[in-house]
């Protein structure tokens, strides 16, 4: 079964043509890295896939529903159930404190948060000891482990990640992975991440590089 | 910990922004309290011009003016050309539709307050704004020929109290006197309370003192020593007075005003002319409206002010909140939302605005309210919010929220622009 499945998928930001795919797919669980330099279309493609941007032609089917048929609120709503995102930086909320961070993606939905999932997450995520502190006295390194269980907490079908390491050193960027990975695995959850960092490639169950499926031929990172 | 909303996000976000928010929240109530405080001056300025006088239906005077007869009779100010003789006095005064009348006789004054002489009736009837009648702060009505009661403005301005000695001036209501009637001095035995009218800047004798005072005088000058009428000679026949300035009528069934009005009019023996105070007086304040509406277009264009203090905080803010927003979108935060955000946070700045503004407004009329009263003799009346100030303050929510779609359109334009991927 596959989380992605992606035919023929179009789309420019006019009149500059951004990505055309004809086929990529990732499997239920699988942990993917996708690979491309800067100006490739790597975020576009997570936009399309998150349901941010809207789909302008070909097939996109996520967690085996084809958002190219949706509508944006109906994209919102989907993102809101299945998509846990991590960004590179910045992920949270600055005047919240780190708990209210986490709970933050149940202001979208109607489910209630469930505590003891919650607590089980801050253990792991090893963040017990600043659940209450604001985020801005948290290290970047933390930060991240704090957009983790952010994504994490509503259990979300795939886990989109757009560099979240790029800001951490290479050992916190090993202990990271490690991490987040440890904790997909659990759920079964998705993971495709984005990054032209080849150095942590091998972590991988898989790894794509964009450029190869992406039939339009990059230029400069300026168009972007 | 309870759930997360968007009324408690947009309250954090402001909190954080605390410096900013305090400033538009401050300059939001800077501009309600004005146009409040305008509002309310203008009420207890208009209350007390056109509620000189209340219960009285009607003022009578020798025929000149309708607004002399009430600036002289209401207001104390000018004076009346003609008198009314005290038999045509007497004939209205009996008519079966009249209930109570008050006459008055002007033309005396005391350190440029003026003197008026008056009956008892005038204590017993007299009545100002919402049907209040006169008190005293200390003593009682007058009596005897030779006692005075004075009002609230006079006994401070002259440090006058019950037993003080006042000398009439002849002639003068304001400024030097040129002659003083020092032969028959009065004596305070009542101080009114202040009431915001004309009263408080008047002294009240009855009519026969002041006949009393004229009785040497001989075509409007002083006697001569050996002329002058001593006190003990003075008999109750020779202070009848002849005649009066005006009086006030109170008719005993409403439905009667016009017809009397018009019979008095129409008078034979004498030109007297019955003019229906509310009426003139309401004519009066409009014609002096011009300041109010002044003073409102300031008060609009503070409101507009605290508006646009309003929108360029929110419009600043928008761009370093565009991470925010990502972030908010990418959690599931619809354009919607977005929208929907900003536009909470509006109805936050503006609410507590609101409710700063009229705390602020109570506070203010509860230190200045006293102080207001007795130095210019505006009466805060209840309510303490009129409709029109209701109305500022509904004015102030919905103008702020429409305004608020302009940055609110814009956070969601940018939103849809930025994404996820911010290129800051």
């Amino acid at each position: 079964m596959n989380a992605i499945e992606i035919r023929n998928l179009k789309f420019s930001y006019h009149p500059h043509p951004i990505l055309d795919i004809s086929s990529l797919e990732v499997k239920v669980g699988e942990i993917v890295f996708l690979y491309g330099p800067s100006g490739s279309g790597k975020s576009t493609l997570l936009e399309l896939i998150a349901g941010v941007l809207k789909s302008q032609s070909g097939e996109l089917n996520v967690c085996e529903q084809d958002l190219a048929k949706m509508s944006l609120a109906d994209l919102d709503h989907f993102r809101a159930e299945n998509v846990g995102y991590i960004f590179q930086s910045f992920n949270l909320i600055p005047y919240l404190s780190v708990l209210e961070n986490i709970e933050l993606p149940f202001l979208f939905q109607k489910k209630e948060v469930d505590q003891t999932e919650l607590a089980k997450l801050i253990k792991n995520l090893g963040l017990e000891p600043f659940v209450n502190r604001p985020v801005s006295q948290l290290s970047v390194g933390q930060q991240q482990r704090v957009a983790v269980a952010r994504a994490l907490i509503k259990k979300p079908k795939i886990i989109l990640a757009d560099e979240p390491t790029s800001a951490l050193d290479y050992n916190h960027r090993e202990n990271f992975l490690k991490i987040l990975f440890e904790l997909c695995r659990a759920h079964k959850t998705t993971v495709l991440f984005v990054s032209h960092d080849l150095t942590i490639e091998k972590l991988f169950d898989r790894s794509i590089s964009l450029i190869k499926v992406n039939h339009v031929k990059f230029e400069s990172p300026e168009i972007l | 910990m309870s759930k997360m909303t968007w009324l408690r996000l947009a309250w954090k976000s402001l909190n954080n922004r605390k410096f900013s928010t305090i400033l538009t929240v401050f300059s939001m109530v800077l501009s309600l309290v004005l146009l409040m405080t305008v509002e309310r001056v203008k009420r207890a300025a208009e209350d007390g011009f056109t509620k000189s006088i209340s219960g009285v239906d009607l003022v009578v005077g020798a025929r000149s003016g309708p607004l002399q007869i009430i600036l002289y009779s209401v207001f104390n100010i000018g004076q009346a050309t003609q008198n009314v003789s005290i038999e045509s006095y007497d004939e209205i005064r009996k008519r079966p539709e009249v209930d109570w009348t008050i006459p008055y006789s002007l033309g005396d004054g005391h350190k440029g307050f003026r003197v008026v002489a008056t009956n008892q009736d005038f204590f017993k009837y007299y009545q100002f704004r919402f049907k209040e009648k006169i008190e005293f702060a200390a003593g009682d009505i007058f009596h005897d020929y030779f006692d005075v009661v004075i009002g609230a403005d006079v006994a401070k301005k002259l440090g006058y109290e019950v037993g003080s000695k006042v000398v009439v001036s002849h002639g003068s209501t304001t400024g030097v006197a040129i002659q003083e009637h020092e032969d028959k001095p009065f004596h305070v035995v009542g101080v009114m309370k202040p009431t915001g009218t004309a009263l408080d800047r008047s002294l009240y004798i009855s009519l026969q003192a002041m006949e009393a005072i004229h009785l040497d005088w001989q075509s409007g000058s002083a006697p001569s020593k050996e002329k002058e009428i001593k006190v003990e000679q003075i008999t109750a026949e020779m202070l009848q007075p002849k005649t009066i300035t005006s009086f006030f009528l109170r008719t005993k069934n409403r439905i009667e005003i016009l017809k009397l009005q018009r019979w008095i009019n129409e008078y034979k023996d004498e030109p007297l002319l019955a003019v229906i105070p509310g009426v003139v007086l309401s004519e009066m304040w409009t014609s002096l409206s011009m300041v109010e509406t002044v003073l409102k277009s300031i008060s609009f264009l503070v409101m507009v002010v605290g508006l646009f203090s309003m929108l360029i905080s929110i419009m600043t803010s928008l761009n370093e909140r565009r991470r925010e927003m990502a972030v908010l979108r990418a959690l599931g935060a619809s354009l919607k939302n977005v929208l929907g955000f900003i536009l909470v946070e509006t109805m936050l700045l503006s609410l507590s605005a609101i409710i700063i503004s009229c705390v602020f407004k109570i506070i203010l009329e509860l230190l200045f309210g006293p102080w207001l009263q007795s130095n210019y003799g505006l009466y805060l009346q209840p309510p303490v919010f009129s409709f029109n100030e209701v109305m500022y303050l509904v004015i102030m929510l919905v103008s702020s929220l429409l305004i608020s779609f302009i940055p609110a359109v814009r956070a969601m334009r940018s939103a849809l622009k930025d994404g996820l991927s911010l290129k800051l």
